[in-house]
């Protein structure tokens, strides 16, 4: 398919030119499958690709299409699952050497979902080693690279799933976010990422590591296709898509006064406030805010995470060779916390959550950058930061681990790039339930930055 | 301080005490993050119950 004169083609685009019959779905996958036989063995997003399921899936939506069955907007176009997905029939290896060989007898129903919007499933992306990690770096299926530096990681731990979108490999993939693991990868990678509010898209037939904080949601090129591929997959959707031109004149933006712009890169500060000069140049209202004790509630948000890991895999805490060394370190971690701390961090939990939602009387959503860093360096363990160094996993979910904690949507997008060439991310946070508001604003943004037109050089 | 190599002794199956050593910079860091915030919790405090509890 024409690649819109080097602009990004989108789902929607994709789904008109089916519709028009300018291009097949079977097109489109040979497209996809070609663009992986050349650029996979350099970003390594994938782990499995289904080469004749693939094929003979987009033949049959063709064949659907000309009789005038028609699906919806992901009806035939070519997309990938984080390999903790459960696929029926295609192993599932969550990025583990635990579960290499894990073949499941049925499919994740965010995976059925898909399938029955049509889409045509490529294959099974790559990820930090049980989702437990924002490298990629997985010690068991190889490092995922970023498509805008190979020598970078591109976030996790959904690397592969953003890898995969932004190197247009596929045009959506699944990913699921425990403490940053769409929103890090989407914004390293200058993909667009929604962690929609919890519990809004099943969870089962996923792979779990935090039972309360994992949240499932796409990764897609644009604002709008991440609105159609959220409307595929979540419970009870509002099928909405922001339309051209879409008007969020007074709609009032929250710019945190605290913690977010204290301690960051200044290309990243400076790449944020552009999207909020943005916004109000739109006719949003800017509103100062305070927000609550962020690393209070990312602390809180780390106890429940190392304890809920531990839950889950405790069948296997006796495999202790089979783990990468960092996931070990955190399920250790994990084990030596006490259950009196856990309960804790959970009534702490609700205190955080009621203190945020009554930020929701002053402002529609809050702007934050994704992370206070562009993509550092595969095996890199430390970043500096004005001036002081910091663990690079810590830094780099410090503005979005506590998030998972509240369970309220969040919508990560590109609002810039740094000198170097690398994408910095956008965070826009809404009340729970408010995804459609998100993607409002999310879509205005990306229509007046222009930044669309920006591709990696693979 | 919370004596994590006594507890990490206890524990089935064992953390290796080398392993042990590596992770108490970690997890002494966040239980002095973590114990001021436990000594806000109000009497009676409850636990989450989900995205949508308002004040």
């Amino acid at each position: 398919m024409d690649r819109a004169g080097g602009r990004r083609v989108t789902i929607l685009e994709a789904a008109a030119a089916l519709r028009a019959k300018k291009v097949s779905s079977v097109e489109l996958t040979e497209e996809s499958l070609k663009r992986i036989e050349q650029l996979n063995p350099k970003l390594n997003a994938f782990i499995t690709v289904v080469v004749d399921s693939a094929r003979s899936r987009a033949a049959e939506m063709d064949a659907e299409l000309a009789r005038g069955a028609d699906r919806g907007p992901l009806h035939g176009i070519p997309v990938a699952h984080k390999d903790l997905m459960m696929t029926r029939g295609i192993r599932t290896t969550a990025g583990s050497k635990i579960f290499a060989g894990f073949i499941p007898d049925q499919d994740a129903v965010v995976v059925e979902k898909w399938n029955d919007a049509g889409a045509v499933m490529i294959g099974k992306a790559g990820l930090h080693e049980l989702a437990y990690g924002i490298t990629s770096n997985n010690p068991h299926f190889g490092a995922v690279r970023n498509p805008w530096d190979n020598e970078r990681i591109p976030g996790g731990s959904s690397g592969g799933s953003a890898s995969a979108v932004a190197a247009e490999l596929v045009f959506a993939a699944t990913g699921t976010d425990t403490g940053a693991s769409i929103r890090l990868p989407a914004g390293f990678c200058g993909a667009v990422g929604l962690k929609p509010t919890y519990e809004r898209v099943s969870r089962r037939g996923v792979l779990p590591l935090g039972l309360t904080l994992d949240h499932v949601g796409p990764i897609t090129r644009t604002v709008r296709d991440a609105a159609v591929a959220f409307n595929a997959m979540a419970i009870q959707p509002s099928r909405c898509v922001p339309p051209a031109g879409v008007d969020i004149r007074g709609l009032r933006i929250g710019l945190p006064q605290n913690y977010y712009f204290d301690r960051l890169d200044l290309e990243v500060a400076g790449a944020v406030r552009g999207a909020v000069q943005t916004a109000a140049a739109l006719g949003a209202r800017i509103v100062e805010i305070r927000v609550p004790d962020i690393e209070g509630l990312n602390t809180v948000a780390r106890v429940l995470l190392l304890v809920e890991a531990v839950s889950n895999l405790r069948p296997y805490l006796d495999r202790r060779g089979d783990f990468g060394a960092d996931v070990l370190a955190l399920l250790d971690q994990g084990r030596l916390i006490s259950a009196a701390d856990y309960a804790d961090a959970q009534r702490l939990r609700r205190i955080f959550v009621r203190e945020f939602s009554k930020l929701w009387i002053e402002v529609d959503c809050i702007f934050t950058p994704i992370a206070p860093i562009a993509a550092p360096k595969i095996g890199q363990t430390t970043v500096e930061i004005a001036g002081s160094i910091e663990d690079a996993r810590l830094a780099s979910t410090r503005f979005m681990r506590g998030i998972n904690a509240l369970g309220i949507p969040a919508l990560s997008m590109p609002c810039g790039f740094t000198k170097s060439g690398l994408p910095i991310g956008l965070q826009i946070l809404a009340a729970p339930r408010q995804e459609d508001q998100l993607l409002r604003m999310g879509a205005a943004i990306e229509d007046a930055m222009g930044l669309l037109g920006r591709k990696p050089a693979l | 301080m919370t004596d994590w190599k006594k507890i990490a002794a206890a524990l089935e199956p064992p953390i290796p005490e080398a392993d042990v050593e590596t992770i108490v910079p970690t997890l002494e860091a966040l239980e002095t993050a973590f114990a001021p915030l436990q000594k806000s919790i109000p009497p009676g405090g409850d636990v989450w119950t989900g995205p949508e509890d308002v004040a």
